[in-house]
């Protein structure tokens, strides 16, 4: 047996002090007027499932600890208990409180804790109008695959990564051949070209020639002790280095232009939206590191209790999910890696030049430069490093002075140790070893770091390889199973529509993943043999109640184990007639399951409580009314009374305005049903919605076109319209802000509502009480009920 | 069994099938999607290169 609600108990909690609802495991149908708290009932439940509020999560300055108690009271006391059947299993949930479900109830607590069991009205139209991601969000939630996408993401990340790595090894190999080219003097292609060229300069030089580039160390020894100043051959070495390593500019104008088409795309990506994404984020990684490194438990803004775990774990989700902005963010993400590891590669080479340069006083003011230098590049990384998880522009113009500055003090190293170098005063054949001895170890760095580039080259090409493959299986895999599961709901979400809108050239209703797009759905219908997003071709109320398909059709089949289900004031747009379509899906498809259905809309109410009568469920549900609400009292609620009960009430009371009110939306629904059960012609209105002269003077002629003459029924009937339209004014006075109310006596009120009580009554099978309805291919109007014993019937033409 | 397993069973399913596809790193895999580790870029990438040198060593 599956669990059902026995009772619920709320205090303390939004608009309600104290209230205790008991539903002994049967269905709610609950009306009120907006503000008497329905909502707060739904979201009583709501927390008590989930310990949230959907409907204010995300709401800029609205919080659940703050906003979520009574004003009455404090965080502390609110609790929402819930008593649940069978074996009256008692829970309850506060905020430092959750429930803990015994196993059996695990399967329902485990559906519920999602909250995908509640349709708001202002969750109705994501499924229709809001974006496709959103959507894919929306329904991605009810399907469970939330945290699928995370990982989706993250395998996306690794590739881009990698992808970015590549780049910057293809460009080192790039510069390493330009490099090794401009030192040698002629074009170098590959490695193994090196020795080659390296032994025509020594030969050129009538210097000994080299067997190996492994061999070159000690080859560069030997020429080295040839030189007479052996006992500064140490400096010399290092000023040869140094005269090696900065004979080319340290920064050239590539990385300049590579910053700027990085900066091109970080700033049409920091656009106003973006931006406000961005500021979350920033928001987002304060208080992570507020609350990580205070390790507190209360929140600093409203000093209320945290799950700190969770709300970590939370801001890490978020922060995750706000990363990945978009496709040109994986772009910008990519082209930084290389771009990020050049600038730290020269901040290297300055590091390294100078502990070589600290022996020489002669190099003092360098010294300073190039500290400042490293001091500018590592701050101008972290800029990089955060334009690229786009907090910010890149400072080219700035980068590109300091560009000047660097490369200035880099010529000016060079020319110093040059100079120091002639300063020595070596034989021409000297020089001569010394520069094949430079061009020696500047051949063979070279050629070491083009075989290290290509080395790692060929290990990133391959996991970028895996990762492109996990990646694209991943999606493609994902992707398929989430088509499937729209495909295999397509057959409810199309019978449900069909239901609610049968003869309607409405068909094939598809929900499809975007194959171009990681994360994103789409919804097509055919509408008159075109295949369209609905919004083109439908109206709002078919919007929303396809909303309601698809949001049913994915409670059906993922709900399965949890028969709650809660409708929160769902039906505004869609007509009485399309309503009814809808009591008839909710009892013959969701019939199994406990409902809690609230509404503002005393129509939809009665159409509701006949509905229960149609399909004798009547004693399923638990029909009540939110009578008034104060912030005191909270929603006052009494069981559900027959509309004429209430206008005896009224008008014994002498409430002539409530009586007359009452009357009025009482004829209303008593002439919408005598149209519809008669097919009577009424002219179509494009809103749905009919002013009683709409409906009465079209039901006043089909009954009598369609009543054979000589019947009394159709005498009674007519005259009955005829008392009806003599008193009808007494219903407009009342209803409308009319200055002539005040003279209406309660007595005229009273007839009026006594005649609108006849018409009614007229229609009803007196054996019975059903409503009678037309059976056109038998030409006659017969009691609705097939179990009547002495059914009502009148012949029709 | 739920989505996520049966995304997660194709997933690996396909994997196996593809003959270019390291059977270490798909071992790695499995690994972290039982620890529950399979969300994190670094963890993915070491699976990577930890199947890469499986197969090195094969």
């Amino acid at each position: 047996m599956s669990a059902k609600i026995k009772a619920i108990n709320i205090h303390a909690f939004r608009g309600i002090p104290d209230l205790e609802l008991e539903l002994d495991g049967k269905s709610l149908l609950l009306r009120g007027e907006n503000g008497t708290g329905k909502s707060s009932i739904v979201e009583a439940i709501e927390f008590f499932f989930t310990g949230e509020i959907s409907y204010l999560a995300g709401t800029k300055g609205i919080s659940l600890q703050r906003h979520g108690p009574h004003v009455n009271f404090e965080p502390d006391d609110v609790n929402v208990e819930i008593t649940f059947d069978p074996g009256s299993v008692y829970l309850n949930r506060t905020f430092a409180f959750s429930p803990s479900p015994p196993e059996q109830f695990k399967d329902y607590f485990q559906i519920t804790q999602k909250g995908t069991f509640i349709l708001r009205r202002s969750q109705i139209l994501a499924f229709i109008t809001s974006k496709p991601a959103d959507r894919f969000r929306t329904i991605g939630s009810i399907i469970g695959i939330e945290p699928l996408d995370e990982i989706e993401c993250e395998m996306m990340r690794l590739r881009d990564d990698l992808k970015g790595e590549i780049h910057y090894e293809e460009k080192e190999i790039v510069r390493l051949i330009n490099e090794l080219s401009e030192i040698m003097g002629k074009d170098i292609t590959k490695v193994e070209e090196v020795l080659l060229a390296l032994n025509e300069v020594l030969q050129e030089a009538n210097l000994p020639l080299i067997k190996s580039l492994d061999d070159v160390d000690k080859h560069a020894e030997e020429m080295l002790r040839t030189v007479k100043k052996a006992e500064i051959i140490d400096r010399i070495g290092v000023l040869n280095e140094i005269v090696g390593e900065t004979k080319t500019a340290l920064i050239n104008e590539e990385i300049v232009s590579d910053l700027t088409r990085l900066d091109d795309k970080v700033k049409s990506l920091l656009q106003e939206h973006v931006k406000l994404e961005l500021s979350i984020v920033d928001l987002l990684e304060t208080g992570q590191k507020v609350i990580e490194k205070g390790e507190m438990n209360i929140c600093p803004l409203c000093k209320q209790k945290i799950d700190r775990e969770r709300v970590l774990a939370e801001i890490d989700t978020r922060l995750k999910t706000l990363q990945g902005l978009s496709e040109n963010a994986s772009e910008v993400r990519s082209i930084s890696v290389p771009i990020i590891d050049k600038l730290r590669e020269i901040a290297d080479k300055l590091n390294s030049i100078n502990s070589k340069i600290d022996s020489f006083p002669e190099l003092e003011e360098e010294k300073i430069q190039v500290a400042q230098a490293i001091d500018a590049l590592n701050d101008f990384v972290d800029k990089v490093t955060s334009a690229r998880d786009l907090r910010n522009e890149i400072p080219i113009q700035a980068f590109n002075q300091q560009k000047d500055e660097i490369n200035g003090a880099w010529r000016s190293i060079s020319t110093k140790c040059r100079q120091l170098l002639d300063d020595i005063g070596l034989t021409e054949k000297e020089k001569r070893v010394l520069s094949a001895v430079v061009l020696i170890g500047q051949a063979r760095d070279k050629s070491n770091d083009l075989s290290m580039v290509h080395s790692e080259l060929r290990a990133y090409q391959n996991q970028y390889e895996f990762a492109e493959k996990i990646f694209s299986t991943f999606s493609e895999t994902k992707k398929a199973k989430i088509q499937e599961i729209y495909n295999s709901i397509r057959g409810d979400i199309q019978s449900f529509y069909s239901m609610l809108h049968p003869n309607e050239p409405h068909k094939n209703i598809e929900l499809v993943v975007a194959l171009g797009r990681r994360a994103s759905t789409s919804v097509k219908i055919e509408s008159f043999g075109r295949e369209e997003d609905p919004r083109a071709l439908t109206s709002e109320g078919h919007l929303d109640s396809l909303g309601l398909c698809i949001f049913l059709a994915f409670v059906k089949k993922f709900n399965e184990d949890c028969p709650l289900l809660v409708l929160d004031d769902v039906i505004t747009t869609i007509d009485a007639r399309h309503r009814e379509n809808i009591c008839r899906l909710l009892h013959r498809k969701f019939g199994d399951k406990q409902l809690i259905i609230t509404t503002h809309d005393g129509v939809w109410y009665e159409q509701l409580r006949a509905s229960q009568r149609a399909y004798g469920v009547n004693g399923n549900f638990k029909n009540l009314i939110i009578v008034d609400w104060n912030v005191d009292t909270g929603p006052i609620i009494r069981p559900y009374k027959p509309r004429w009960e209430i206008i005896q009430e009224k008008i014994v009371s002498g409430d002539k305005k409530g009586a007359g009110n009452e009357g009025r939306q009482y004829l209303e629904w008593c002439i919408e049903k005598i149209c519809e059960i008669t097919q009577a012609q009424a002219p179509f209105k494009i809103s749905g919605r009919y002013e009683v002269w709409d409906l009465l003077i079209p039901a006043k002629k089909r009954i009598g076109d369609l009543i054979k003459d000589g019947e009394s029924f159709k005498t009674i009937i007519l005259e009955k319209f005829m008392d009806l339209e003599a008193t009808i004014i007494m219903g407009n006075l009342l209803s409308h802000h009319n200055p002539l109310a005040k003279d209406v006596s309660i007595e005229e009120v009273k007839s009026f509502c006594d005649r609108v009580h006849e018409l009614h009554q007229v229609f009803l099978c007196p054996t019975c009480g059903h409503f009678i309805n037309y059976f056109r291919d038998l030409k006659i109007l017969r009691c609705s009920n097939p179990k009547c014993g002495v059914p009502v019937e009148v012949k029709t033409r | 069994m739920g989505i996520q397993e049966e995304i997660f069973g194709v997933f690996f399913k396909k994997l196996e099938e593809d003959e270019k596809f390291p059977n270490s790193i798909l071992e790695e895999l499995k690994i972290l999607w039982e620890n529950g580790e399979i969300g994190s870029q670094e963890k993915i990438l070491e699976a990577i290169k930890r199947g890469c040198e499986n197969v090195s060593k094969d």
